[in-house]
């Protein structure tokens, strides 16, 4: 009975020990897989050739170009829902300084961030991991290494680069979008005083918060990409592989990028 | 061309995919033009082989030089490199399925930046115009047929002008009135080159091979023609030729 006990505390202890020990080793793969992939890219003779200036392009037209209408329409669908919402809600209680604050430092640094983060994820983290599973299980990147061409370099550079700038871009685009059409509705439909916000805003922000904006959006997009590229390279023998890649490459994206954004805004605090 | 032989192999012993089982010592030198084949009863032995003689895999046991230099400790940028030189087209290795049939066979040419994007294209339409394809380069391979897509998979492999090729059962998806194309390109290739071809077409291995390795898991055989080969007295050698008796090939 005592032996009985011991085991079923032994297989409890390991199992509470390979939870606990599965975030810090997901973590250390990724950072191993980045330094890899960034590794490859430096040893490279030219960052980009031309093949891989292709395969970027073609990333960017896929994350940035083609987001644009889903980016567009829920920029307007902010501005309108949460925007105008915000400018007439926080006029109540406080100054217009309060507002042109709410409006910087909540729609346009944080909640901007956050749901282009959202898009990228659902539209390329997905189309990425599916794309290099599909890939991998066809044997089609062990024809590419069999001409020496190098996976990090070919494949992973690209979107990388492809997700970063694109997350980069997309945000400011957002911001902007859902910023201006939320002031529009509220001056046009509440209170025509409220457009003069669309002067006062641009001359709001904190350099230091910029910066910070920046920082945050390029680590998005890096970890957007990362994490999509490692879980597509994941799969090993079955199709079955990858709805369950696919899957947690947006549960871990989705993860991670709020739990880094909530550190950021700790941390900026 | 080469001075050095492209490919020697001492008590080479590829990895079987049941591990249990040690595959026998190949030791080969083979010349840079000819063809040699890889014939035997199964597949997936002559596919270990012609990956371990490829330096696509890892040995178990034994030495492979590859234009004179050990594979063993060659760093990945060396093995990269080392690629150019070995072209190997792979039947579980397919055309990338994203880029149309001129991207693909471009490709190796615009990463290495061995050539123009002007210059890869002539060069990829004249190797394709030697193979005989008719395929439209502006679809994907999923809609071409299996013999374009064979074609451009041997295109790509050679379009850096490696002056040895390995070919994994390049006719496995063709029937026999596809087969001519490939042959007759594969028959002038090998005239300047280096040529190693796993395959179970025989009427090929009759009529180009130069050298013929028998692999099968007990032993390795070899001959340095048809005509020494099917009269070989080895009872392996006997069996295998027995099923294609009354076959075509024969």
């Amino acid at each position: 009975m005592t032996r009985l006990a011991l085991s079923r505390l032994y297989l409890l202890s390991g199992m509470v020990g390979r939870q606990v020990l599965r975030l810090p080793n997901y973590l250390i793969d990724l950072t191993v897989f980045i330094i890899r992939a960034l590794h490859d890219w430096r040893m490279a003779s030219k960052l980009l050739n031309r093949a891989t200036y292709s395969s970027l392009v073609g990333q960017l037209i896929f994350s940035g170009v083609d987001a644009l209408p889903a980016i567009t329409l829920l920029s307007l669908a902010s501005g309108l829902g949460i925007v105008s919402q915000l400018i007439i809600t926080v006029q109540v209680f406080g100054e217009a300084g309060d507002v042109i604050t709410v409006l910087t430092q909540v729609v346009a640094l944080e909640l901007g961030s956050l749901l282009t983060a959202i898009v990228l994820i659902g539209r390329s983290g997905s189309a990425i991991t599916i794309d290099l599973a599909n890939m991998k299980l066809n044997k089609e990147i062990e024809g590419l290494e069999l001409l020496g061409i190098n996976v990090n370099h070919f494949f992973i550079t690209p979107r990388l680069l492809g997700t970063t700038i694109s997350q980069m871009a997309l945000v400011v685009y957002f911001s902007i979008i859902s910023v201006v059409s939320g002031v529009m509705i509220a001056g046009t439909f509440v209170n025509a005083g409220y457009f003069k916000y669309l002067a006062d805003i641009p001359l709001a922000f904190d350099p230091y918060d910029l910066i910070l904006f920046l920082f945050k959006n390029l680590a998005f997009g890096l970890l957007i990409g990362t994490i999509a590229c490692y879980h597509g390279l994941r799969v090993e023998y079955s199709r079955t592989e990858i709805p369950q890649q696919a899957q947690r490459a947006i549960i871990n994206s989705l993860s991670i990028i709020f739990i880094l954004n909530g550190l950021i805004a700790l941390v900026s605090s | 061309m080469v001075s050095t032989l492209p490919i020697k192999a001492v008590e080479l012993e590829p990895w079987h995919k049941d591990e249990s089982i040690q595959l026998p010592p190949l030791s080969i030198e083979i010349p840079s033009q000819g063809t040699t084949c890889l014939i035997g009863n199964s597949s997936t032995i002559l596919t270990e082989y012609l990956r371990a003689l490829g330096g696509v895999d890892d040995l178990r046991n034994g030495q492979l030089y590859l234009f004179g230099d050990p594979l063993a400790g060659i760093s990945q940028e060396q093995w990269q490199q080392l690629r150019l030189k070995i072209g190997f087209v792979s039947r579980t290795a397919p055309l990338l399925s994203v880029l149309n049939g001129l991207e693909n066979v471009i490709l190796p040419t615009l990463y290495h930046k061995r050539m123009s994007r002007a210059e890869a294209e002539a060069a990829a339409k004249g190797l394709l115009l030697e193979l005989s394809c008719q395929a439209d380069l502006s679809l994907l391979p999923a809609y071409l047929t299996p013999l374009e897509r064979t074609q451009l998979a041997i295109a790509r492999g050679i379009i850096l002008e490696p002056p040895v090729m390995l070919l994994e059962e390049p006719y496995h998806e063709l029937n026999s009135s596809e087969r001519g194309s490939i042959t007759s390109f594969l028959s002038a290739w090998s005239k300047e080159h280096s040529l190693v071809v796993s395959t179970s077409n025989l009427n090929f291995a009759k009529k180009q091979a130069d050298r013929i390795i028998f692999a099968d898991k007990e032993k390795i055989l070899y001959f340095d023609s048809w005509q020494g080969f099917v009269q070989s007295d080895e009872t392996l050698v006997k069996n295998y030729l027995q099923q294609y008796r009354d076959s075509y090939y024969l």
